[in-house]
């Protein structure tokens, strides 16, 4: 029988890793449950100290758990009234989950401090499973996972303790309620089991189960949509499709292997493009690191006491309209040029391309199937839909330099100043060292440097700013990470990353590049949207949300060619100018962090993530898919595995069943006899018992042949286990000893 | 004892195991609706433990065989004990619950760990309050091992039928002697039944010389006159008393209170007592017992507390009769050389008056009127 001791350590230990998984869910929303969850576990330990020699009458318990509660309820009012940023940024009534983890918690210390019956454990290991429950909803990391799994074992060990308290009698029952007096049964504990023992067992059940639900979880559909996202400290990969864009974030970022769309790509004649080559390359005309554009971001709001630094969408008009009315034909880039089918994954997803835009004056870069057309205006690389689509394709064709777009003209200088808007003040220091050390280190042209305006000339435009990339981007100074961790919260989070952490993922990359060439006067902007593809199992294009990502574009002029069809004539005396944009990306590799060896740990973090945690519909697919695949091929061999295990199961029963039967001892004639004659009154000898055992059983029900039956059944053992056979007499004996347990019936005993 | 053939153990709705349940089913549908991977494989563990769970209680409450040995007739308000067995049929070791599947507080028994072929003992003590036959609670095996989420129950023993006697009150046995000598004195035939017969050869030991205080019927004449001395016998025992009790279970055939029915009952506990005290006086002899109704139930046995236990069963199931038949007459067989004691719920019993019509002389005792030498048991009501 396991102890009192061990019971109550499981128990309370599950209750500290339940308050520990809350705990943790909510410090990113409200840190002060975090420290209540402290306090209730220091509540936790003191009980188990104490229990039994300090308990609080059932009235004080109530009183207690009620002015927790209330304390808790007046807590949630203010929390609600005045929200937190992160509270305030959650709907209703979403919000109100956090609030109702310390009610949770609440109810623990009530019930701990007061005699507990079985129904106070029941009720206790309920608010355990609802607060892990409720944690499970508001995070779920792999640091997480470990606390949930660790609770697992130790709630399914106490519940196992628990069993055999309660049906040991030695828990109180629910009052007022009937219940039996349990009473152990006879040999007390012969040879008491450790807790380890118990504990080992409740790992191999749980582990069992795990493994059922395992299979539930692959197995069973799931519903369609999105998952659950509440605010959670990570940030999983995507196109946010939002007209602001949140730079303080914190925390991790994970993968997300949702689609987002796909692309079939055609030439010019309408003939599918794609397949590989003998030698493994792929016909298309794509970048393997080919950008899609989604969104562009112009304004940069920082220093705002009630917003966080955030990019946002704004107008700028640079040229004239460049495609006009839903009737324009579709743009032709000859014999190299493609056309783009996409086929957005979800309805009312912003739609993406190719990027940078190239195009036609006077014919439409896009046409969503079904007739629309999307418009060019104004900043020459923006499509404009009337209406989402969800198909729609684009025309491109092959650019030199690849990653600059189409030229254009702006007759009207004055918005420029939009895309050269500063950011905060220590970028203009940032970019003006950073200028002076590339040139000193012959990177950039002296002449490069700062005109009287404090500004780089137009003709050093592309030239800084691909220098400014590449010091992003290969200079060694700035690395890769997923993991946001800002080193001062008081600064901006885009100087910190410059600054001080000098780490962290596209976003920060991006916006760190447009606020340098702004500062010195290069008109930049940021652009969301993905980079790079892969090909599904029809050969098509498929980007994923993984793939999203951010760059710059930086908008540099040059000289007009001759004969440039200028709409807006340029001012005489101006050399005639013309405008691109240039896709600038100044992330390193992502792989550079994947490629550094991770810890056992790690690896395992991104295991659970992986499997567990960012587990879809389309990795359940993909895994009922090769589940079926395994089974088609190795059925046969499963099929026979099954077969000699059931031969092997049946044939082991059969061999036990004969080395019982060859082992039963039923005795001598005589000793069968006895128990014949024991038998035709209702004495039976049961399964399992022994002969002794019998005759201690036979005495106790009839007193008057104790004598008899002792005798018989020494003899017996005489016989079985000292090997000493009867004499002739003393068969004759025994005999006559049996015969007068006979008459002892007749004689009515 | 021999265990009930083995039946296929039967699920138990406990409160546990459908909260356990419908709350393992609402964590699963949120899962499933939100898309929440890890409340949803949450929800699926908790299910999967109940499967393991009912799986485990399935197959231990499958284990247990167990069997109880009713035990022997027992008086109103004694405490008895009745002794059980129950054994682990399986090749494994097996942890249940023995339990009593009454209705009112049922007992149960743990089995915290029986091993293969193992077999323990369990005892419970029972006190039935009402003479009559009452059945054992039926006994299951209930098994919720290991997380006591689902339990499974399993039919071990109908339980069998106790026998209770009515109960025992006090009699002074002495006193109840003395009474009868001079009930039976009345009829002018007591003497000669009351007096101890002729002593058989082989009770007397020897002779020796007479003492002060010795009887004078113990003195051998013959001898004494041969030695010129006056010697007496001497014995190895006294010859047993024998006792016949005749019970005349009279009711109105409209009973018209409780009155007739506590007088039933207060007769019968007379005789049981009056039984009891019998045998464990000094030198009981054969009891005989005859109980009156539409036909005579005859019960004759050894003067000892086993007879009287199981020889006066007829008196557990005695509901008193409106109509009493005579005594046959070959039910007086051996009445002669016994104390003779008629217990009757009436005055002027006609039992009573047929016996002594025939030459039997007897004493009556009413239940109405108690005779100084009875006290009921306490609690009993008065008649």
């Amino acid at each position: 029988m396991p102890t009192d001791f061990w019971f109550r350590f499981s128990t309370y230990l599950s209750l500290v890793l339940s308050c520990a998984a809350l705990g943790y869910a909510e410090w990113q929303f409200l840190p002060e449950v975090a420290a209540f969850a402290g306090l209730i576990v220091v509540l936790l330990v003191v009980s188990f100290v104490l229990d039994r020699r300090f308990e609080l009458s059932l009235a004080k318990a109530n009183a207690l758990g009620l002015g927790i509660g209330i304390a808790a309820f007046v807590w949630m009012v203010v929390s609600l009234k005045w929200p937190r940023s992160t509270l305030a940024d959650i709907d209703f009534p979403t919000n109100l989950l956090p609030l109702i983890g310390p009610v949770l918690m609440a109810l623990i210390p009530a019930k701990l401090f007061r005699p507990k019956h079985v129904g106070d454990w029941w009720a206790m290991h309920g608010v355990a499973v609802a607060g892990v429950a409720l944690a499970a909803s508001m995070t779920d990391d792999a640091p997480f996972v470990a606390v949930l799994a660790t609770y697992a074992v130790c709630s399914a060990w106490a519940l196992v303790l628990f069993f055999y308290r309660r049906s040991g009698g030695f828990i109180p029952p629910i009052p007022n309620r009937p219940a039996p007096p349990q009473a152990q049964l006879a040999p007390a504990d012969p040879d008491a089991r450790p807790p380890r023992w118990v504990f080992a067992r409740t790992l191999i059940w749980l582990a069992g189960s795990a493994a059922v639900a395992v299979v539930l979880f692959v197995t069973l559909p799931r519903s369609g949509g999105y998952a659950w996202a509440f605010t959670k400290k990570y940030y999983v990969t995507g196109e946010s499709g939002d007209a602001t864009l949140t730079v303080a974030k914190s925390g991790e970022l994970t993968e997300s292997d949702e689609p987002a769309f796909k692309v079939t790509v055609t030439d010019a004649a309408g003939n599918p493009v794609g397949g590989a080559d003998a030698e493994g390359n792929f016909a298309l005309p794509l970048d393997p690191d080919q950008h899609w554009r989604s969104r562009e971001y112009v304004a940069y709001t920082f220093e705002d006491a009630k917003r966080e630094p955030t990019w946002q969408q704004m107008s700028v008009e640079l040229t004239p309209p460049l495609v006009s009315g839903p009737a324009a034909t579709a743009a032709d880039f000859g014999p190299r040029g493609y056309t783009l089918l996409f086929e957005l994954a979800t309805p009312k997803q912003q739609p993406v391309a190719v990027s940078p835009v190239r195009w036609v004056p006077d014919r439409s870069p896009a046409q969503a199937v079904g007739g629309r057309t999307a418009s060019l205006r104004n900043n020459a690389t923006t499509l404009y839909w009337t209406s989402r689509p969800e198909r729609y394709t684009q025309a491109a064709g092959p650019a030199d330099p690849p990653d600059a777009g189409t030229a254009f003209e702006v007759s009207d200088p004055r918005p420029l100043a939009l895309l050269k808007r500063q950011g905060p003040d220590y970028f203009r220091e940032y970019a003006r060292k950073l200028l002076a050390d590339l040139i000193a280190s012959g990177k950039v042209p002296p002449a490069a440097k700062l005109n009287d305006l404090d500004q780089v000339s137009d003709e050093w435009h592309e030239a800084v700013a691909r220098a400014f990339t590449a010091h992003f981007c290969d200079s060694g100074e700035f690395t890769y990470t997923t993991k946001l961790e800002p080193k001062d919260r008081k600064l901006d989070p885009l100087v910190d990353f410059v600054k001080n952490g000098k780490a962290g993922h596209c976003e920060w990359f991006a916006g760190a590049l447009v606020l340098t060439l702004r500062a010195v006067g290069i008109p930049a902007q940021y652009v969301s949207g993905y980079r790079g593809w892969e090909l599904d199992e029809n050969g098509d294009v498929l980007v994923r949300q993984r793939h999203a990502h951010a760059w710059a574009e930086v908008l540099v002029s040059s000289p007009a060619p001759d004969g440039f069809p200028f709409r807006v004539p340029p001012a005489p005396g101006q050399p005639p100018r013309v405008w691109r944009w240039v896709t600038l990306d100044p992330t390193p590799g992502a792989g550079a962090e994947a490629a550094a060896s991770k810890s056992w740990f790690e690896q395992g973090a991104d295991w659970v993530t992986r499997f567990l945690l960012r587990f879809d519909k389309e990795k359940q697919q993909k895994a009922v898919e090769e589940l079926k695949q395994i089974g088609l091929t190795w059925w046969p061999w499963a099929a026979g595995g099954l077969a000699v295990l059931v031969t092997g199961w049946l044939g082991g029963r059969w061999w036990a069943k004969r080395a019982a039967d060859r082992t039963t001892f039923d005795g001598p004639d005589w000793y069968a006899c006895f128990q014949a004659v024991l038998a035709a009154h209702g004495l039976t000898r049961g399964p399992g018992q022994t002969p002794r055992e019998f005759a201690a059983a036979v005495t106790a029900a009839v007193p008057a042949a104790a004598d008899a039956v002792q005798f018989v059944t020494s003899k017996l053992y005489r016989v079985r286990y000292a090997g000493q056979p009867l004499t002739a007499d003393e068969v004759s004996q025994v005999n006559k000893v049996i015969d007068g347990l006979e008459r002892l019936w007749a004689n009515g005993k | 004892m021999t265990p009930t053939p083995w039946q296929w153990p039967r699920p138990m709705a406990t409160k546990e195991a459908v909260i356990w349940l419908a709350v393992g089913l609402l964590i699963a549908v949120i899962g499933w609706i939100k898309l929440i991977n890890l409340l949803s494989f949450t929800a699926y563990l908790a299910l999967a433990l109940q499967v393991v769970n009912a799986i485990l209680a399935w197959r231990m409450a499958a284990k247990i065989a167990a069997a109880r040995t009713p035990p022997p007739p027992l008086f109103a308000g004694e405490t008895a004990t009745v002794v059980g067995r129950v054994w682990n049929r399986s090749r494994t070791r097996a942890i249940a619950v023995v339990r009593e599947a009454g209705p009112t507080a049922p007992r149960s028994w743990f089995l915290p760990r029986l091993g293969a072929g193992e077999s323990a003992e369990f005892t419970g003590l029972i006190d039935y309050r009402t003479r009559g036959r009452h059945k054992l609670p039926p006994i299951e095996a209930v098994s919720g091992y290991p997380f006591g989420l689902i339990q499974f129950r399993r039919p071990l023993d109908p339980g069998g039928d106790v026998i209770v006697l009515p109960p025992l009150g006090v009699v002074d046995l002495a006193e109840l002697r003395r009474w009868l000598l001079r009930q039976t004195a009345a009829t002018d035939v007591s003497r000669r039944i009351m007096r101890r017969a002729a002593p058989a050869d082989g009770d007397v030991r020897g002779i020796r010389p007479y003492r002060q205080g010795d009887s004078p019927r113990d003195v051998h004449w013959k001898t004494s006159a041969r030695r010129d001395q006056l010697l007496v016998r001497e014995y190895d025992r006294t010859p047993p008393m024998d006792l016949f009790l005749v019970i005349d279970p009279w009711v109105p055939s409209v009973p018209t209170d409780k009155i007739s029915a506590a007088k039933l009952e207060t007769a019968l506990s007379m005789a049981v007592t009056v039984a009891w005290a019998w045998v464990h006086g000094e030198l009981p002899g054969n009891v005989t017992l005859l109980v009156g109704g539409t036909a005579w139930a005859v019960r004759t046995g050894p003067g000892t507390p086993a007879f009287v236990r199981a020889g006066f069963t007829p008196l557990a199931d005695v509901t008193g009769a409106t109509t009493v038949e005579p005594v046959p007459a070959d039910h007086l067989r051996g009445a002669a050389r016994a104390s003779r004691l008629v217990i009757t719920t009436r005055a002027n019993s006609p039992v009573a008056a047929q016996l002594r019509a025939g030459g039997v002389s007897v004493a009556v005792a009413e239940a109405g009127k108690p005779p100084p030498w009875f006290t009921p048991k306490k609690g009993e009501p008065a008649a």
